[in-house]
């Protein structure tokens, strides 16, 4: 799936694959766009994140036993993000849910909607329609300590100050949009999901006022406040405890699939936890081992070049006794440093929205 | 043609920037404010220490020692009280300055918390309106509103309801709070505190608690000038509005607070830009701050920068309950003379972008005033005031037809009405008995696991309500649903919990139950679950505030400020152990309402929330009303006397009578003003189904009159052998009636204080 905004993008930007998407990783220098995105106001291409509507008498209770979170009085003014699990607990996707007047509206993460579509399908229930929305419908993300100031020169100002996950039906050159005010960067962050057509005039209005980030600079900002990455961080076999998503299922619900899974693994307390660390030279590969006083204790999940660290920035799943900041690890041989999240404090934190 | 214009007669006010008007003005054209750190050494304790207390010497000198002594809340109100009612002359009866009638002088007050009497316990919310009214003769309509810091504005806008809607001819409108110890310790507990005196919109860095009591004496344009006294401002209108965004924080956007602004202009028939001054409420913390330059330039444009605005909260600080009269009180004297008061402390060195007002006063022509108040549980108003006009033809306030169209008791007889009328038919009684939510939670969980347990039946019954009367309306719509909470004393838990913690130690409040120990928590807590944004208030009196809630919601349908308002009552107090364990059935029921043998009502818990919708409304989507509300009454006043004038409903003949008994004595005062004025009609209570759960008893007899119009069933008096007014015959001793019936007539009853009588007719 490629993004409707493709050829609106500059002749030199750099695609990549990620599961089922072909998205910009960066437009031009990663470095800048990082910069962008954490300085001021970053407008991004999220064509890769699939749209799926759920409508139908049975919506509500449908969508309620496929997310594992609550989304029973999900409102048309609200969205929250949830994972989809499989019957083992495995994660399938974390999506963003919207309430919507006749139901919900899924949006995957990046390149992950084919798999969300057909783990739906399979579990489809009479009265609950599923639609997949992406050949009418595409996103358009804004991410930055300035990104509030976008909106309301793009806009409205009245958006901009919306609570966080707030969600309202509005227009924008009278065009129907929704707009949310959503962020998975630590950042003021919204999204529009707006018709394909009407896609490529919102994405060069808000060119006017902001500069293009692509997945790279992204997903550096996401895993900088330890916003989950499931691509990255739901490797096989993994629990939700062990990637630490705990936040994004509610086990108080009386059904959803994978709760049973889930509910086992809480209150077994087994497995590894998953913590973030700095301090090593150069990335190390995901699978690297992790060792404390010799012993092997666990692999690392991901890492990463942190620019706003100016440091290697990686996730390591360890025993849970060494899930904790401030611990002293060698990964690779070379000693790294157990952290808290956020790894770097985001700007948007001290910057009110006026 | 234009409504009644509703004018300002009298004013009265004490607080720590002047005992009485005139002083009060001096001070605020002056820039002299009244805030000193407390000397009380119980408030050492804490870090912050500045307040706006009220001399006692000034109590003092203006009431006789003896007069309510030892009650400081009642002792304010009547010093206002008395001011306000001097200056509007309606003391002075003769020819020229006809006194309006006792029935037709009502009071209505506003009030954020619950304050104890002379011996240290909490009294009934309602009690201070009742001592002002009592000490006044006031018999007119008596109204305890508590929307927390909206409170005082609220009563203002309530007062100018009653006097169009022709149930009275002057109402005393105003607000009064003191300084409390356990609110200080809240407030400092929340860290919303200045440590020196606070300084609204430059530096915001926290408030100062105050105390003090505003009236003002609202009365017809017309009544005013034949009785020959000038009227000093119109209260041209009002707008409510809830948030329907967190317990105590506002909603960052200033959606609320410009959609109040916007109702009370719509109202007014002004625009924005007739606005010359807005009163802000300028708390000094940085949330509101920030909040209110967002509802300025919402509601103001371009235009905002241009509005002076400024907050005289820097001279009395936040009086909470009286703020809103309080500055109602500063917005009159403001129009008067032409002179907009300055917001005080204002840093200078502080970047603004709006006219602040910054330190002195402003001589300018001023024709109109907003004057907004915004508080906890996301309630907002915004009163208008204007210059008063000529007098001018008016026609009078519209009427429109309205039903109850969803019921949803949540009481120990059952969950939802189908569960509450198989218990009916079933003969069950039970009184004191929990009501029961296992099993289905009725709010998004991330909410409802913190929630108390008032807010939790709130919104059970809500939610049963909305999907009995199968009201689906798009989110849209919402932002126009009323919510009315009607509760006598809010949540207990919290109550409870929150003073506990203080007992322990006054800097480790507990806040959580802090934030749910103003009346109106639950209410909000409702319109944040159903995402109701539209007019709100809460209104606390005892058992007789669902009928008056009723009425609230009718006056709201009839002003067209709403179609569909949810009207929901509830109150709590500790389940009664059953003999057994939790499951054991009761073998004592309570005592039989009506019967002669009964001396105390079992307690309950309960919320009761019933759909009131205009007729058109629940026509035009194929509702299937229960019944059509066809009159309501309420009289105040002390003893069995309020009794039969509540129950002169004009062509009142109904089937059924729901009375407000609960299995006292002094039920057999109602029951014998009933059979001696509705001979033909059966009498039931619902205490004898749920015993006395206050504010939901009262609302439960609304819901069962509207059950019995449509369906033909009422709770049977089982057990009743000697009645302690007329035979059985006259009572329901078997829960089928005879069928559906053309007319039912709900009670309800706060004793010595209001009563309250709903006619309700079939469809």
């Amino acid at each position: 799936m490629a993004s409707v905004l493709a050829s609106l993008h500059p002749e030199d930007t750099v695609y990549g694959d990620v599961g089922d998407a072909t998205v910009p990783l960066r437009f031009s220098s990663f470095p800048q766009e990082y910069q962008v995105l954490r300085e001021r106001a970053a407008v991004l291409d999220l064509g890769g994140h699939r749209l799926i509507e759920i409508t139908g008498p049975a919506a509500v209770d449908f969508a309620q036993r496929v997310l594992a979170r609550d989304v029973e009085y999900l409102t048309s003014d609200r969205c929250m993000m949830s994972l989809v699990l499989d019957e083992s607990g495995q994660v399938v996707d974390q999506v963003v849910a919207f309430g919507r007047e006749e139901g919900l509206l899924l949006e995957s993460s990046c390149g992950a909607g084919a798999r969300l579509l057909d783990h739906l399908l399979a579990h489809a229930e009479e009265g609950a329609e599923i639609a997949d929305r992406s050949a009418d419908l595409t996103v358009i993300g804004l991410e930055g300590p300035y990104a509030w100031g976008v909106v309301g020169r793009l806009i409205d100002g009245e958006l901009a100050s919306l609570p966080f996950e707030s969600v309202v039906d509005t227009t924008w050159n009278g065009v129907d949009i929704v707009f949310a005010r959503t962020g998975y960067t630590g950042e003021y962050g919204y999204q529009m999901i707006v018709p394909r057509q009407a896609a490529p005039g919102l994405w060069a209005g808000a060119l006017e006022h902001a500069q293009a980030a692509g997945q790279e600079a992204l997903e550096l900002a996401m895993l900088e406040v330890r916003q989950p990455i499931p691509r990255h961080e739901a490797t096989p076999g993994a629990s939700v405890i062990e990637i630490g998503a705990n936040w994004l299922v509610d086990i108080t619900k009386d059904d959803f699939v994978g709760r049973a899974a889930v509910l086992e693994a809480f209150e077994t307390g087994g497995g590894l936890r998953t913590v973030g660390f700095t301090g090593c030279e150069g990335v190390p590969a995901p699978g690297t081992r992790v060792l404390a006083g010799g012993q092997d204790v666990g692999e690392v999940v991901y890492a990463v070049q942190s620019a706003g660290l100016g440091a290697t920035l990686g996730l390591a799943r360890v025993d849970p006794e060494l899930a904790a900041a401030g611990l002293g690890l060698t990964v690779g041989g070379v000693d790294v440093t157990t952290l808290t999240s956020p790894y770097i404090v985001p700007k948007s934190w001290s910057i009110p929205i006026i | 043609m234009a409504l009644r214009p509703v004018v300002v007669t009298g004013l009265g006010i004490i607080c720590a920037a002047g005992r009485n008007p005139e002083e009060f003005w001096t001070r605020l054209t002056t820039a002299r404010g009244g805030l000193a750190p407390i000397e009380d050494e119980a408030f050492a304790v804490f870090t912050a220490r500045h307040a706006g207390q009220v001399p006692d010497e000034w109590i003092d000198a203006q009431l006789p020692a003896g007069e309510q002594a030892g009650d400081r809340t009642a002792r304010l109100a009547l010093v206002a009280a008395r001011q306000a009612v001097e200056q509007a002359g309606v003391e002075q009866a003769g020819p020229a300055r006809a006194a309006p009638a006792p029935d037709r002088f009502g009071i209505i007050l506003g009030k954020c918390q619950a304050t104890p009497g002379p011996a240290g316990r909490y009294q009934p919310m309602h009690h201070t309106a009742d001592v002002v009214a009592e000490r006044l003769g006031l018999r007119g309509p008596r109204i305890l509103v508590s929307t927390a810091c909206a409170a005082g504005g609220n009563a203002v806008g309530l007062a100018r309801d009653k006097i169009l809607t022709g149930e009275a001819d002057a109402v005393l409108a105003g607000g009064v709070d003191p300084l409390l110890f356990g609110t200080y310790a809240g407030f400092a507990g929340l860290q919303a505190l200045s440590t020196g005196p606070c300084r609204p919109y430059s530096r915001s860095d926290g408030l100062n608690l105050g105390e003090g009591a505003a009236f003002l004496l609202l009365e017809p344009l017309d009544l005013a000038l034949a009785r020959g006294v000038t009227p000093l401002a119109e209260v041209a209108g009002y707008g409510l509005s809830a948030d329907a965004y967190h317990a105590t924080a506002p909603d960052p956007t200033g959606r609320g607070g410009a959609s109040a602004v916007r109702r009370a202009l719509a109202e007014a028939g002004l625009t924005p830009g007739d606005v010359h001054y807005v009163s802000g409420h300028g708390t000094g913390t940085p949330a509101n701050d920030a909040m209110e330059a967002k509802v300025m330039r919402l509601v103001f444009g371009e235009r905002a920068a241009r509005v002076p605005t400024s907050s005289i909260k820097s001279f009395v600080g936040h009086t909470l309950g009286a703020a809103g009269a309080v500055e109602a009180v500063a917005s009159v004297l403001a129009l008067r003379h032409g002179v907009a008061p300055p917001t005080i402390g204002f840093d200078d060195g502080a970047q603004a972008d709006l006219d602040y007002v910054p330190n002195q006063a402003r001589a300018m022509p001023i024709d109109t005033v907003v004057s907004n108040n915004y508080a906890f549980g996301g309630n907002n108003v915004s009163l208008v005031l204007a210059r008063p006009r000529d007098p001018v033809p008016y026609e009078p306030a519209p009427r429109r037809q309205a039903v109850i169209s969803g019921l949803g008791p949540v009481t120990g007889a059952g969950t939802g009405i189908a569960e509450t009328a198989a218990a009916i038919a079933a003969g069950r009684r039970a009184a004191g008995q929990a009501p029961s939510l296992e099993g289905r939670t009725f709010a998004p969980r991330s909410l409802w696991r913190h929630m108390n347990r008032l807010s939790r039946l709130a919104i059970a019954a809500s939610r049963l309500a909305w999907e009995d009367a199968e009201l689906k309306l798009p989110r849209k719509a919402l932002d126009d649903v009323a919510l009315v909470f009607a509760t006598g004393a809010g949540s207990a838990e919290s109550t409870g919990g929150f003073d506990d913690s203080i007992a322990l130690n006054p800097n480790k409040p507990a806040v959580l139950s802090f934030s749910n120990v103003v009346l109106n928590a639950t209410g909000g807590a409702v319109c944040q679950t159903l995402g109701l944004r539209g007019p709100t208030t809460t209104l606390c009196n005892g058992a007789a505030s669902a009928s008056i809630a009723l009425d609230c919601a009718l006056e709201m349908i009839d002003a067209g400020k709403a179609e569909v308002v949810l009207v929901v009552a509830a109150d709590e107090t500790p389940a009664r152990p059953a003999p057994g364990g939790a499951s054991a059935p009761f073998e004592d029921d309570g005592p039989v309402p009506y019967g002669a043998e009964a001396v105390e009502p079992v307690t309950g818990s309960g919320a009761v929330a019933f759909v009131v919708e205009s007729a058109d409304h629940c026509a035009a989507r194929g509702g299937r009303p229960y019944a059509r509300v066809a009159g309501t009454r309420h009289a105040a006043g002390e003893g069995a006397e309020p009794v039969a004038r509540s129950l002169a409903l004009p062509g009142a003949a109904p089937g059924l009578v729901v009375g407000a008994a609960t299995g006292l004595p002094r039920d057999g005062e109602e029951a014998a003003a009933v059979l001696a004025r509705m001979p033909g009609a059966l009498l039931t209570a619902s205490a004898a189904l749920i015993g006395d759960c206050q504010a939901a008893t009262g609302a439960m007899n609304i819901a069962l009159a509207a059950l019995a119009v449509r369906d033909g069933l009422a709770p049977a008096l089982t057990g009743l052998t000697a009645p302690l007014a007329g035979d059985r015959g006259s009572y329901v001793t078997r829960p089928e009636l005879a069928g559906p019936m053309a007319s039912a007539l709900a009670l309800t009853a706060a004793h010595d204080s209001v009563r309250g009588a709903v006619l309700l007719e079939a469809v």
